[in-house]
């Protein structure tokens, strides 16, 4: 970003606190581990003794339904919960901006078989879908069920499956309108090659654009794993993840109200946090929001 | 016109038959067979007796035998049995599909009329408090979980207060045991349905206030309600009619997580167990059914555009 870019984005107070908690978030998910040391606890073993324990020094939130304390899982279910939110949308953009590329660059019939399936997976219901996925055995393809590292990659997957398209529509109207530019034009002359063009001319300038967008999707992206989390298809227990710490919480409502309310919240300040960073940036990498303000 | 829409079913057919055929395999990937859950429910059952129900039901056919054979019987009419209910799949949707309504048709327009309303008023004066409120409204909306916020009023209402019930279908037949299942589930959606409404209308009013036929209006003495309303909003209308278009197509569909957290019989709850519970005849049929309301809605919504926005007609 330029300076005058920061300079805008700085300008935007909500996005700017809201970068400040994501990042305070991020380092307690990350100071997880430090954070069992200093209060005693071991996140994952049932302490049936200490069920639905009231908030006290030793568990500042209280305990779950199995005697574990809240505050701890909370911020190992913000690793899993922001890992996989970066992640999905990472890939999203990725494949996004690739096939926005191809479609533009090759045209004719890649484009529109490329962008008749972006329009279909816009067009169907899509959560009905991410279940029916979300549901297959992995055994019956040969992978490992119920391994961590697989529950990650395969929500992941499963989210960038249908994630792409915004930021492919994004990138091929882009990338069209640099590829008419007399700059790109001159490129192609010389006898670039197509994979040059577009990774030394296109793609630099396509970078703000797929960006603001795969910020606005990181949101969107965790309010999906919570989702599918929620129903028992993201992440599985014990491994917390806010969607599932939710899920656990929802059939115990009348004995531990409060074990509902925390990870909700979580999700809910995250999601509205990377909103409001979406917006300053979209604001602070546009070149027309500086004459809007003149 | 008429090539338009030729050229939109035929491509809404060919993604159907794709989607069915994708979903058909994807439900064959899951985790046991009707038969394998026969066997689990019924200890005397011998594998001898599971491999004749298999054949029986064709179950030790290929696949992609099974899917024409499934298609076929869909395309004359014959949409076969649910497992879970043990009912025709026909008469399990219609039942899931006059819950799903009852839900969502008061929802919908709720939240239509109610959002359209704020995203007019927060327009009409930007960067006023109503308009920072609305904002916040709106910004609320896209990132509440549903789920949570489901949760967060069933904690409050039926745990704190005890007013209502927590969930599930109605207990009586009678208006006032739907009313009171319905309050929570409906509150929920409308919540959450109107932050797009309020956007997208705020959105489109402001740019349609910033036209000169706006300044023209108020140049020639027009009250600014009518300059709003009879002026402003129509140009407005066009974004907000897809808005509501793909929302009406939800009706179909069901609202899945919000039925999941108050365990309401609709139609996202029925595709939600049918999924899981491998019952492929109801799954696949529910699942084409919201997909073609879903094509069908976006098919209405360009159509619609055509007709109230001469502009469009090239």
């Amino acid at each position: 970003m330029s300076g005058r870019a920061w300079q805008r984005f700085l300008g935007h107070r909500a996005a700017v606190a809201s970068a400040v908690l994501l990042a305070l978030i991020g380092l307690a998910a990350i100071g997880a581990p430090l954070a069992d040391r200093a209060l005693g606890h071991d996140p994952f073993a049932p302490d049936l003794l200490n069920r639905y324990a009231p908030p006290s020094p030793a568990h500042p939130l209280g305990t779950d339904e199995l005697g574990r304390d809240l505050l701890l899982r909370l911020l190992w279910g913000a690793r899993v919960s922001l890992a996989v939110g970066l992640a999905a949308a990472l890939v999203s953009a990725l494949i996004g901006t690739c096939v926005g590329l191809a479609a533009a660059w090759f045209g004719g019939i890649v484009d529109s078989l490329l962008m008749r399936l972006a329009d279909g997976l816009i067009a169907l219901p899509s959560l009905p879908l991410l279940i029916v996925l979300a549901a297959v055995d992995p055994a019956r393809l040969g992978l490992p069920r119920g391994a961590l590292w697989f529950d990650l990659a395969r929500i992941i997957v499963i989210i960038a499956l249908f994630g792409w398209v915004k930021v492919a529509r994004l990138a091929r109207a882009s990338a069209l309108s640099i590829l008419r530019r007399d700059y790109a034009r001159a490129a192609v002359a010389l006898g670039a090659s197509g994979g040059r063009v577009l990774w030394r001319h296109v793609a630099p300038n396509l970078a703000a654009h797929v960006t603001v967008a795969s910020t606005q999707t990181v949101g969107a992206v965790i309010l999906l794993e919570s989702v599918l989390s929620f129903l028992g298809l993201g992440i599985q227990p014990p491994t917390p993840s806010w969607g599932n710490m939710l899920a656990g919480a929802q059939e115990l409502v009348f004995a531990a109200p409060m074990a509902a309310v925390w990870p909700g919240l979580l999700i809910f300040a995250t999601v509205v946090a990377t909103n409001f960073i979406g917006d300053g940036l979209a604001d602070a990498l546009d070149p027309r929001a500086e004459l809007r303000r003149a | 016109m008429l090539r338009l829409l030729g050229g939109r079913l035929a491509e809404a057919a060919f993604t159907l038959s794709l989607l069915s055929f994708a979903t058909f395999l994807l439900i064959g990937l899951m985790p046991g067979d009707p038969i394998d859950l026969a066997i689990a429910s019924d200890p005397r059952l011998s594998a001898e007796d599971a491999a004749r129900l298999r054949a029986l039901h064709g179950l030790d056919r290929p696949l992609l035998a099974r899917y024409l054979a499934w298609a076929a019987g869909v395309l004359e009419g014959r949409f076969g049995f649910s497992r879970l209910y043990a009912k025709p799949v026909a008469e399990v949707l219609a039942d899931a599909l006059v819950a799903s309504l009852a839900l969502l048709l008061p929802a919908t327009i709720l939240s239509a009329v109610i959002g359209i309303a704020l995203g007019v008023l927060a327009a009409r004066k930007p960067r006023s408090g109503l308009d920072y409120a609305v904002n916040l409204v709106a910004f609320a909306g896209v990132s509440l979980p549903s789920f949570w916020l489901g949760i967060l009023l069933i904690i409050l209402f039926a745990v704190t207060l005890g007013w209502l019930p927590a969930g599930g279908p109605p207990d009586e037949p009678t208006l006032a045991s739907w009313l009171r299942h319905l309050a929570l589930p409906m509150v929920t959606l409308t919540v959450l349905g109107l932050a797009a409404y309020a956007r997208q209308t705020r959105a489109a009013m402001l740019e349609a206030l910033a036209e000169p036929w706006i300044r023209t209006a108020y140049a020639k003495g027009a009250p600014e309600r009518a300059v709003v309303l009879r002026h402003a909003f129509p140009n407005a209308a066009v974004p907000i009619v897809t808005v509501a278009a793909l929302d009406f197509a939800t009706l179909v569909s069901g609202a899945l997580v919000t039925e999941a957290v108050f365990a309401w019989p609709g139609m996202g709850k029925t595709i939600y167990d049918a999924i899981l519970g491998n019952d492929y005849n109801l799954a696949l049929l529910a699942l084409l059914l919201s997909a073609a309301v879903t094509l069908a809605a976006s098919l209405i919504a360009d159509l619609a555009q055509l007709a109230i926005d001469p502009r469009v007609r090239t």
